[in-house]
């Protein structure tokens, strides 16, 4: 017991320090609201050339940039916040996105500043299928709403005071029905979690005046950008409104509807910034601890996120977990029949769904497999898992029965035993020394695995880290914090696991009945 | 009606056909041995008899029983025959003592406290109570055996069949399990094994059985078979276990090769080491001593012939290949030799030894 105690020691002792190396060696992106407007360390696009340039995922604008400048090189992130980042470490030198959201961040953050040169003009756009015929109706909502209404919405959600950013309460009648509407989770100001992760945002907002107008109630689905134009074609929504600039190319696929005009624009390094080595914090240390801590967790009821998190992860890896090891034994048990149709079956989905990632094997489950199923994620998720685990499963299960020597089962048919017995008493016991610590390891990598399933819109631990992540622009908290709830987490799971794990295989700890000394019989129960 | 009968049992692996044509009664009580070269299926109709390999054709009855019948039922035949394995196959995951009580209750039905008594019972039969409680991965092989031997007798069976009992035992161990066995023969308990080791053949069996083309080739006691065998083939294989030879150029001898193949043999004969190393001794300091290995075109053919006595009876030098051969034969024939070699194997030269016709036969003294 002692041992134990000074390992779990150790250990919370190690995380602390990590967390507070992690606050003393990183400066987090404390930001303070400015009073005046930044200057861009770039004055021209000329200055920029073989520099770094750094767009969204899905947002198609490398050539618009190359038409100013010359030699850049490109990189693609999943989410605005970790451009901003990047931008802030030195790993960019610019930013594309449009101009809400660029002078939003800017006015959140003195070491950032928007280039005064605009790159192009822009209409945002709500996307819809080709030829639905409801756009018609969305467009005269649209007009009936009015361009200044809409422009009072645009000021107020780029703007600072962050008590005006409330949406209003979907209290009209409904009468015409329901409609799923895909928007970003992660871009403020055009769509972001608010509190209780809510999605708010410059985009609901324009929305919600159309519904309120036609009389339609809305759901909405945040997402990342590279999953907004997919849900829309899958049918998963019926339409977008997520900070889509109207290109040419995506007119191709979709129509789109103009709801408000804007700039593209890149945001960089603001003058300050870049003169000094890195500003220091101001505040003290537990200051600053303090403050992301309440960051983290306490503003906007984040704590909320990261519970939604875990409650997702555990539900997706046990749910998986214990279906997955059900179909593992059907599928040995299956196998013995020797029947070549199921056998060849059961090899295609050995190659499926070991072969290919947990990220891919979701993605096509929810978009092509599912594609018209309104399902929700998590569903998909578990779905998805069974499957894996349940054919490494049964892959590690038969292994380890014929690892078992042939011998074992000679022996106890000559003894009398029926096949069936002889599998259940004599090989299964032997063959479980083999898989069980196999298929504890596997039941680990799946927890670690279920961290992908943000790409089919569930909020699992890791997404609820990312969304945090793009609302306190600073990384190093909520990162920790999923890494050590994924610790805890795991360490839990596999302590479970062993209280089924009765007898080990140590020679040491072997429990020597002692019958032949004893006329004492205690009734065992059969392995 | 014979307790076993075996008729025109027929089975293939692939392409070879190991048992052609068997024809074999047992009856109870007696204790059979087969023997035979290897590959000729003789584990394959002992496995046969408990339908752990299916023949192809042909019938065994056992108790008027057909075991080939697809509507028997098995489990109950199997019951009533025991099995000892060359590789023990004792369940790894169990002590010793609930190896032999696992069986009795979970095919037989009886309580914990029926099993446990008898399974001490036969445990002190063969030796073994006081490791009742370790598991297998902690016994020597021989204590591995004697405990299978054990599980299977805990079960009553009517007959035991042996598949190669020692095959898998250093020669240190096997004769604690010939000892078992012997004691089991004695008890009247009805018998098949299939085995190599001759001594088993000779000393326990009423019948010894031995199958070669796959047939049954010759049957008899093993009076018998041991000193007067009838048939070309089953002579070659007695005697073949009792003698070592080699024949070939002078040019391709390697001396530590052909002792090393000697020492096994020998060995294998169950001599004592001191009475093996004057044997070893004469060849070598024959091949020292008289042979240049730089004769192109000369010959050596050496025999050893194994016996009942201490020392093998006889260790033979065909010389008629040599061009020394007249030189070889006066130096062993002259008291007063210069040659060391001649020397020293005349002293062990016993005196029924004799140089005949180009062959020289020693016999050690």
């Amino acid at each position: 017991m002692n041992k134990m105690i000074k390992k779990y020691i150790t250990l919370v002792s190690v995380l602390l320090s990590l967390l507070i190396i992690s606050g003393l060696v990183i400066k987090s992106a404390d930001s303070s609201a400015a009073e005046s407007k930044q200057k861009s360390c770039f004055k021209s696009f000329e200055e920029l050339n073989g520099k770094r340039v750094a767009m969204l995922s899905g947002a198609p604008f490398a050539d618009l940039v190359s038409e100013y400048v010359e030699d850049a090189k490109y990189s693609y992130y999943d989410s605005f916040a970790d451009i901003l980042l990047a931008l802030k470490s030195g790993k960019i030198d610019a930013g594309l996105n449009n101009s809400a959201v660029a002078e939003f961040q800017s006015n959140q953050d003195n070491d950032l500043a928007v280039m005064e040169q605009p790159l192009k003009e822009l209409s945002f756009g709500i996307a819809f299928n080709k030829a639905d015929k409801e756009q018609e109706k969305w467009k005269k909502a649209l007009e009936e709403v009015g361009e200044e209404k809409i422009q009072e919405m645009w000021d107020i959600w780029i703007g600072n005071d962050e008590s005006a950013k409330v949406l209003p309460e979907q209290d009209w009648p409904g009468k015409n029905g329901t409609v799923k509407v895909a928007t970003l989770d992660n871009l403020e100001p055009m769509g972001y979690r608010g509190e209780g992760e809510k999605v708010v945002g410059f985009d609901p907002a324009v929305i919600l005046l159309c519904a309120e107008k036609l009389d339609v109630k809305v759901e909405f689905q945040g997402m990342e950008l590279a999953g907004v134009l997919p849900a829309v074609s899958s049918g998963k929504a019926d339409f977008a409104i997520a900070s889509l600039i109207i290109t040419k190319e995506r007119t191709e696929t979709m129509d789109m509807i103009p709801y408000h005009s804007g700039n593209i624009v890149l945001i960089t390094r603001s003058e300050e910034y870049d003169n000094q080595s890195g500003k220091g914090s101001e505040k003290s240390f537990f200051a600053h601890m303090k403050e992301n801590f309440k960051k983290t967790f306490i503003t906007d009821k984040r704590y909320t996120l990261i519970l939604e998190g875990i409650g997702s992860t555990a539900i997706i890896s046990i749910l998986s977990g214990i279906l997955g090891l059900l179909f593992g034994f059907l599928l040995v048990y299956l196998c013995r029949i020797n029947n070549i149709i199921i056998n060849v079956i059961i090899r295609i989905l050995e190659e499926i769904f070991v072969g290919l990632p947990a990220a891919v094997i979701l993605l096509v489950l929810c978009y092509v497999v599912f594609g018209k199923v309104m399902m929700p994620g998590i569903v998909i998720a578990v779905i998805g898992f069974t499957l894996m685990f349940g054919v490494k499963a049964y892959t590690i299960i038969q292994s380890a029965l014929e690892a078992v020597d042939k011998g074992q089962m000679e022996a106890a048919l000559s003894l009398g035993y029926t096949p069936r017995k002889a599998f259940t008493k004599i090989i299964l016991p032997q063959a479980k020394k083999i898989y069980f610590p196999i298929l504890k390891t596997q039941f680990t990598i799946l927890v670690k695995d279920t961290s992908v399933v943000g790409f089919i819109a569930v909020i699992d631990i890791t997404r609820a880290g990312d969304l945090i992540r793009s609302r306190t622009l600073e990384a190093f908290f909520p990162l920790i914090t999923v890494a050590v709830i994924y610790y805890i987490l795991i360490k839990l799971f596999t302590w479970i696991i062993n209280l089924f794990d009765k007898k080990s295989s140590d020679k040491s700890s072997r429990t020597r009945k002692e019958i032949s000394k004893t006329d004492d019989l205690n009734i065992e129960n059969g392995d | 009606m014979s307790l076993i009968e075996i008729k025109n049992l027929t089975k293939s692996f692939g392409k070879t056909t190991p048992l052609k044509n068997i024809n074999l009664n047992i009856e109870k009580g007696e204790v059979v041995t087969i023997i035979g070269p290897s590959g000729t299926g003789k584990s394959t109709l002992l496995r046969s008899l408990n339908r752990l390999e299916t023949p192809d054709s042909g019938s065994i009855m056992y108790d008027g029983i057909d075991v080939c019948d697809p509507k028997v039922k098995l489990s109950d035949i199997r019951t009533r025959m025991g099995m000892v394995f060359q590789s023990f196959n004792l369940f790894n995951h169990k002590s010793v003592i609930e190896n032999i009580i696992m069986p009795q209750m979970d095919v037989l039905g009886l309580s914990r406290e029926d099993a446990v008594k008898t399974a001490k019972e036969e445990l002190e039969k063969v030796g073994l109570l006081n490791k009742a409680d370790n598991y297998p991965d902690e016994l020597s092989g021989g204590q591995k055996q004697r405990v299978a031997i054990a599980r299977a007798l805990a079960m009553k069976p009517e007959v035991m069949l042996f598949d190669e009992p020692t095959s898998a035992l250093d020669p240190t161990m096997v004769s604690e399990v010939l000892s078992v066995i012997t004691n089991l023969a004695n008890s009247g308990l009805t018998m098949i094994i299939v085995t190599h080791e001759m001594r088993l053949a000779k000393s326990v069996s009423s019948r010894v059985v031995y199958i070669d083309e796959g047939v049954v080739y010759e049957e008899g006691t093993p009076e018998e078979m041991f000193s007067a065998p009838k048939r070309e083939k089953t002579k070659d294989f007695i005697f073949r276990i009792k003698m070592w030879e080699w024949e070939g150029w002078v040019k391709e001898l390697d001396i530590f090769e052909i002792l090393s193949s000697v020492e096994t043999f020998l060995k294998g004969q169950f001599l004592l080491k001191e009475k093996y190393l004057v044997c070893m001794q004469v060849i070598e300091e024959f091949l020292v001593g008289f042979i240049d290995i730089k004769d192109d075109t000369d010959k050596l053919g050496i025999k050893i012939i194994s016996g009942e006595e201490e020392y093998p009876r006889e260790i033979i030098f065909d010389i008629a290949g040599l061009k020394c051969r007249d030189r070889i034969k006066n130096d062993l024939s002259d008291k007063e030799t210069d040659n060391i070699s001649a020397r020293i194997i005349r002293s062990k030269m016993g005196a029924d030894s004799e140089i005949k016709d180009d062959i020289i036969r020693i016999k050690i003294k």
